[in-house]
């Protein structure tokens, strides 16, 4: 307790930390690492998700295994942090070397904000306040001076590979998302790239029909030694007429006989299949793949983009078709924009409509867009132009590589592209072909005509992406029945693909991974205990326990008591269970409250699961479940203390002592077996009662007016269990009203109405005498107690003690009480007419036994069936 | 406006072939654990899951819930495993458990011939109250113990075949046959695209449609 005081925030005074080392910040955020790992210095950061903002430090930490340091972004589940369980991490970031800081105050909400980004993540943003709470952490200099610091340590001085420097410690501490995006951000583990050589040709037919051709495709298609693997076909003016345009089935078959062709005249050697054509007005894309890579084909969409007149008419635009090959997305454009020497800015429009506005769908909502392809190839009659140098007519000779590259220097997509005007990012091999339109058809001679068009580069093949490498570009002249020579470039390129077996290892390892995230981050509490005992429980007496549940899992926990079958509810009647459901924070107990209460609401289904239970009866289970996690058995258990209440009229008169003196499983024998004599002629409890009650004379007016059996009982029903339970010899310990309460307890309580199992059958019996017959089947126990107690009521009934009607209606409800829930006024009026049958006075057949009270009494208290059957004469 | 040159647009539906090799399916399934106390179903269940084993391993008191995921052919089969408390005194509860449960695997020791008995009454209860398209695997457990065994293998085989069961003598001390047990009823769990049967999550009673993107 002394060394208490020798700590400076006089916080820690107990003995327990007093000895433990001082706990600053760093130190408890150190206690959240390997022993090879070290925090270098924390820093103060908060973040803003929607209105709130979330407390947090940023650490950053080596690893003397990995050689790499990394940022380690923790939420703080208390402020100020006591235990190293408080820290949540969010987010991690490998100082690698595409990590960044970058402070950046635009339209900020505070001056004192940041981004954290690698290559993986898109930028966090965190605020930290201007000035430290916590003496550990460092101010906004310091932490930008020694990250870019640990930087350029591990990146910058030489060039170390990845191999010798690795940031696998990391895998501990990162939350592993879905699957799938770890699968992603693993890639590099099972990536291996497969060379496809991709074959694309472009081609303005001018409206020639195939069939006009008797030349084969074949210079155009099959040109390059080694048999392509995909073949992506562009052709535009298929038929551009309007008798064309307005007849879609015909356009449709001139369309196919296109692809026939096309089909034919590609490599031989290898058997192609057309994957898939997409064709908007003339402008017709098709792409071919070996038949063999077919199967690795997935995610095939095609779409268009309509430009031309107004914008919609389609004679201009694009096609494209979008497909994933293994592990690439390859996307192959066809477009021909706007003609003309001056309309090059339409052109440019025209492509930027197409690439704006192609989309592929890809599920539901989501789209995909031609940029978000790994390899992209675009082609088609591009229309650029060669932009005349001033003073000079079409040059000389065509067919030397000089004259070529002096027309490119004047070449209108070249210079666009050099002013990122339209295809940004895209490339384009060297050109070493003559200029493409426009010919005088059938011959090698540029337009001849009137127009005197001056020739240019229209047709073209550009392509963006990694891993692509141009092996031919070039044009045909010797296909000669348009007045576009057709262009082929052939490509290789090297598409991702997995490596079967290394993708599997790396996927039973993300999911494992997974698996132990969930496992392991599971919430959990502890329960103090698991089985509640409540001891000796009696009738109509509350008893309660608490007991308390814990959070000591690093996170919040959300519990509930689950509902179960049977009952449809958290727990058994005679049970209360508060509070249902809570959540607990961190390190924090929450006291439970069961409270028992066996009363005549539930005595009956206490007794009936009693019997129905092999072996002992537990009160009952709770289930705790914890969200996301188990669920935990809590058994209420005890003694119930066996009292008359509840108890058929059988049960009572085989007990050969006080209820009182049974024990729970006693009672549970005698109520089970039904073998026993009865050893009285109707239950002594019953007996007493009504002796009792008779010998109370004028005491009893203004009793039977009323009875729920929900209404709290009176305050000395306890000590009339008590004295029924005893057999007492004492005086009655209650009123004339209590006397009458438990009577009709002891008649409401038993599962059985007292007239089971004739209930119905006496309902609509039409005399008396009918009545009796079945009356004389009831067993003896219930058969004597109904016909005491009807001469019991009469006799009251004669006296003006009570009213009949009432007491038609009481008793009958509670003798004839049937199980079916619906109980309509119709059912009560038959119970009372039928109890009106029996004690009425005028009734011409009730003389018999007349004032048999005392003969009754004496007959049960002498355990003898004279009485009993005296009663029923 | 953009048409397929061929009519009625056989298009992208050819596209979506599921035969790909990119294309791996993914299940998930509710399986429970069933058995009379001290069996050792929650020490199989922690060799299966963790790889670990305890000599002292506290009996279960509630339901325990875990999740592994393994891998077959090309099908990614994540089990939610339900451990259930073996002592009598909580049987009333365990339908809640295998109610809407894919698999389940009832565990006797093979030392007791009494867990052997309570294991068979455990198939007829599932038989009868389980959703009848349930995969039933008998696991005779502490095999590595087979020198006193009371529970003749031939007699749990035989039984197992005469009940349509899947069945092996496991030992999560040792690790025999656990893996393969889960194994066995994956594989025997039908795995159609897309259907995953609904599961019944630990967060609740309602059971839920999976859309468990595992794999693309």
């Amino acid at each position: 307790m002394e060394r208490g005081s020798l700590y400076p925030n006089g916080a820690d005074t107990s003995a327990a930390a007093a000895a433990a080392p001082e706990k600053t910040t760093m130190s408890i955020v150190q206690q959240r690492f390997k022993a090879d790992e070290t925090v270098h210095l924390i820093f103060e950061a908060y973040q803003i998700r929607g209105q709130e903002h979330f407390e947090g430090l940023l650490t950053l930490v080596s690893s003397a295994s990995g050689g790499t340091y990394a940022l380690i972004s923790f939420s703080l589940l208390r402020t100020p942090l006591t235990a190293s369980n408080e820290l949540k991490i969010n987010k991690v970031f490998p100082i690698n070397k595409t990590f960044q800081l970058t402070t950046d105050t635009k339209g900020s909400i505070s001056e004192q904000q940041f981004d954290l980004s690698t290559d993986d993540d898109r930028p966090s943003k965190y605020y930290y306040h201007p000035i430290r709470t916590d003496l550990s952490a460092v101010d906004f200099n310091e932490f930008c001076a020694k990250i870019n610091s640990c930087k350029k340590a591990m990146w910058e001085a030489e060039l170390p590979s990845e191999t010798t420097l690795n940031f696998r410690w990391l895998d501990d501490y990162r939350e592993i998302g879905e699957v799938k995006q770890e699968l992603k951000k693993r890639q590099s583990q099972y990536i291996v790239y497969k060379d496809i050589i991709v074959y694309c040709a472009t081609w303005n037919v001018n409206n020639r029909p195939c069939w006009d051709n008797n030349n084969s495709l074949r210079p155009w298609l099959a040109s390059g030694e080694k048999a392509p693997d995909i073949y992506a076909i562009g052709l535009q003016e298929l038929d551009t007429t309007a008798k064309a345009m307005l007849n879609g089935n015909q356009m449709q078959m001139y369309a196919a006989q296109w692809i026939r062709k096309m089909v034919e005249s590609v490599h031989d050697g290898v058997e192609y299949e057309e994957l898939q054509s997409v064709r908007l007005s003339g402008i017709m894309l098709t792409v071919i793949v070996r038949k063999e890579l077919r199967q690795h084909i997935v995610r095939c969409r095609v779409n268009s983009v309509a430009r031309g007149m107004f914008n919609a008419l389609g004679n201009k635009g694009g096609v494209a078709v979008s497909f994933q090959l293994n592990e690439a997305k390859i996307c192959f454009v066809n477009s021909h924009l706007a003609a003309h020497m001056t309309y090059v800015a339409e052109r440019n429009d025209d492509y930027k409509a197409i690439e704006d506005g192609m989309r592929f769908e890809e599920n539901g909502l989501l789209c995909r867009t031609i940029n978000d392809h790994d390899h992209i190839f675009w082609l088609g009659d591009l229309n650029y132009r060669i932009q005349e140098p001033n003073g000079q007519q079409r040059p000389g000779p065509m067919n030397d590589a000089q004259t070529f590259e002096l027309l490119l220097q004047y070449d209108q997509l070249r210079t666009e592209m050099s002013h990122d005007r339209c295809f940004k990012g895209y490339r384009e091999g060297e050109i070493k072909f003559a200029p493409t339109y426009k010919y005088d058809v059938g011959t090698d001679t540029y337009d001849t005509s009137e127009k005197q068009r001056a020739p240019a580069y229209c047709d073209r093949v550009l392509w963006k992406g990694k891993r692509i490498e141009q092996l031919a570009y070039n044009s045909v002249m010797e296909i000669r029945q348009s007045d576009h020579k057709p262009v082929y470039a052939i490509f290789r390129v090297k598409i991702k693909t997995r490596d079967e077996a290394k993708y599997k290892l790396v996927l039973s390892e993300v999911l494992k991974a997974v698996d132990k995230r969930e496992n392991d981050n599971q919430p959990q509490i502890i329960t103090e205990r698991t089985i509640i005992e409540f001891g000796l429980v009696r009738f109509n007496e509350p008893a309660m326990r608490d007991f308390n549940v814990y959070n000591n899992c690093p996170q919040q926990v959300d519990f509930m008591f689950k509902v179960k079958d049977s009952p449809n509810d958290i727990c058994e009647k005679w049970l209360h269970v508060d509070p249902q459901s809570d959540s607990l924070m961190i390190d924090s107990a929450r006291s439970i409250r069961v409270r028992m209460l066996v009363d005549p609401t539930s005595i009956t289904g206490l007794l009936h699961k009693i019997c129905n239970t092999p072996g002992k009866c537990d009160f009952d289970i709770l289930i705790l479940h914890v969200r996301s996690g188990r669920d935990i058995f809590i058994t209420v258990t005890g003694e119930y203390q066996p009292s008359c209440f509840g108890l058929s009229m059988e049960t009572m008169c085989r007990t050969n002592r006080p209820v009182g003196e049974y024990k729970q499983d006693e009672i549970k024998q005698l109520m089970v077996d039904v073998t026993p004599e009865y050893r009285v002629t109707m239950p002594r409890e019953f007996f007493l009662l009504i002796d009792y009650l008779h010998k109370q004379g004028d005491q009893l007016k203004g009793i039977f007016q009323s009875y729920d059996r929900r209404q709290p009982l009176s305050s000395q029903f306890n000590a009339v269990r008590d004295w029924l339970d005893t057999w007492s010899e004492d005086e009655f310990p209650g009123t004339p009203q209590t006397a009458a309460e438990a009577l009709l307890l002891l008649l409401d309580l038993p599962e059985q109405a007292l007239l089971e199992p004739f209930v119905e059958d006496l309902l609509h019996s039409r005399s008396k005498s009918e009545a009796m017959e079945l009356i004389a089947l009831l067993s003896a126990p219930k058969r004597n107690v109904f016909m005491h107690l009807c001469m019991f009521l009469r006799e009251g009934i004669e006296r003006h003690d009570y009213e009949a009607n009432n007491v038609a209606a009481i008793f009958g409800r509670i003798l004839l009480r049937t199980s079916k829930s619906n109980v309509t006024l119709d059912y009560q009026n038959l119970c009372s007419q039928f109890m009106r049958r029996f004690i009425h006075v005028d009734s011409p057949d009730t003389n018999a036994g007349g004032n048999g009270h005392a003969g009754g009494a004496n007959g049960a208290s002498g355990a003898s069936g004279t009485s009993g059957a005296s009663l029923q004469a | 406006m953009a048409t397929t040159p061929r009519s009625g647009g056989s298009g992208s539906g050819a596209a979506q072939r599921p035969n790909g090799t990119s294309q791996n399916k993914s299940c998930q399934f509710k399986l429970v654990l069933l058995g009379e106390s001290a069996v050792g179903k929650s020490s199989l269940v922690l060799r299966f899951v963790k790889g670990q084993f305890h000599e002292y391993q506290e009996s279960t008191i509630g339901a325990a819930f875990l999740t592994q995921t393994i891998c077959i052919e090309d099908t990614v089969v994540k089990f939610e495993i339900w451990d259930t408390a073996g002592q009598e005194r909580y049987h009333s509860l365990a339908p809640m458990y295998y109610r809407g449960a894919q698999a389940a695997i009832v565990v006797y020791d093979i030392q007791n011939q009494d867990s052997f008995q309570r294991a068979k009454t455990w198939v007829k209860e599932l038989h009868k109250q389980a959703s009848p398209n349930i995969v039933i695997a008998l696991a005779g457990n502490k095999a590595d113990l087979s020198n006193i065994r009371v529970v003749e293998f031939d007699e749990a085989k035989q039984y197992a075949e005469e009940n349509g069961l899947l069945f092996m003598e496991t030992s999560a001390k040792t690790g025999m046959n656990v893996n393969d047990i889960f194994l066995a009823i994956a594989k025997k769990l039908p795995k159609n695209d897309n259907n995953q049967g609904s599961v019944i999550k630990p967060n609740g009673n309602e059971p839920t449609q999976t859309t468990n993107n595992c794999c693309k």
